[in-house]
């Protein structure tokens, strides 16, 4: 690995790990607490609203930082051979095929799941409930996904 | 309406797929509009589901229109509607009055 990739590779690692032990620390405070559509037709205390907020904003954080930074980095190291033209879902595949992340499937829906965080309708409540609980469903998913990266970009930076 | 065959073809396909064969979805906004550029494809989809079922298909569906070629690099926009749905918004009765069937 060059000095200069080495150095990116650390730099990111560093900012997922913040973004993922926030987004724990917020799903641990939620606990396991699910949201109904009556929850939302009143309004959410605003200390739970903090806390919602914080947790978009982490999964957000950290599913960008692995998906622009993290994952082309680990295609880079393992000097992968890529055509110009290789699509985003062919990276996705090589991936998933080298062990580096545990479902190429698994993360396109993460990433939906990221942008309907910037959905633009207002939705009903039924559906607001069920998108929230979705996305702390996905944030431990997405820790998960973080738990089978991290050893593997750790392995390559002890290289 | 500024939609090719192929993308109609694709977004009608992934929508029975995971909203089942009896589902409808309507193209409103921007799109509809020959005068325009560019813009989101904002879709109005209804299907017989729950709302936790509803979600979880709409992230399918995206996920796989995403994926096409057809589809590269737009912004697509779902809003969801089932009849296990308690009420009707306001954003249900302009996306039935002007959205057009794909």
């Amino acid at each position: 690995m060059s000095d200069a990739h080495r150095l990116k590779m650390r730099a990111t690692l560093n900012e997922c790990l913040l973004h993922a032990e926030i987004l724990q620390q917020d799903l641990d405070e939620l606990g396991d607490t699910t949201f109904s559509p009556a929850d939302l037709e009143l309004s959410l205390a605003p200390a739970t609203v903090r806390l919602l907020d914080q947790l978009a904003y982490r999964f957000a954080k950290l599913q960008d930082s692995l998906g622009e930074k993290m994952l082309p980095l680990l295609l880079l190291v393992a000097e992968e051979p890529m055509a110009p033209t290789t699509t985003f879902a062919e990276k996705l595949q090589r991936l998933e095929r080298l062990g580096y992340i545990p479902s190429a499937e698994q993360w396109r829906l993460l990433r939906e799941v990221r942008n309907q965080i910037a959905h633009e309708y207002p939705e009903h409540p039924e559906i607001k409930a069920a998108v929230l609980n979705r996305l702390l469903q996905s944030g431990r998913e997405l820790l998960a996904f973080w738990g089978h990266l991290l050893p593997i970009a750790e392995r390559m930076l002890a290289d | 309406m500024r939609l090719s065959d192929r993308q109609r073809q694709t977004i009608r396909q992934a929508t029975r797929r995971y909203f089942g064969a009896e589902s409808t979805v309507l193209l409103f906004g921007s799109r509809l509009r020959d005068d325009l550029r560019g813009g989101d494809i904002d879709l109005y989809v209804e299907g017989n589901l729950d709302a936790a079922a509803l979600v979880e298909a709409r992230l399918r569906f995206l996920a796989e229109l995403h994926a096409a070629s057809c589809l590269e690099g737009e912004k697509i926009d779902v809003v969801l509607f089932s009849p296990h749905l308690a009420q009707q918004r306001e954003i249900d009765r302009i996306a039935r009055r002007d959205g057009v069937e794909l």
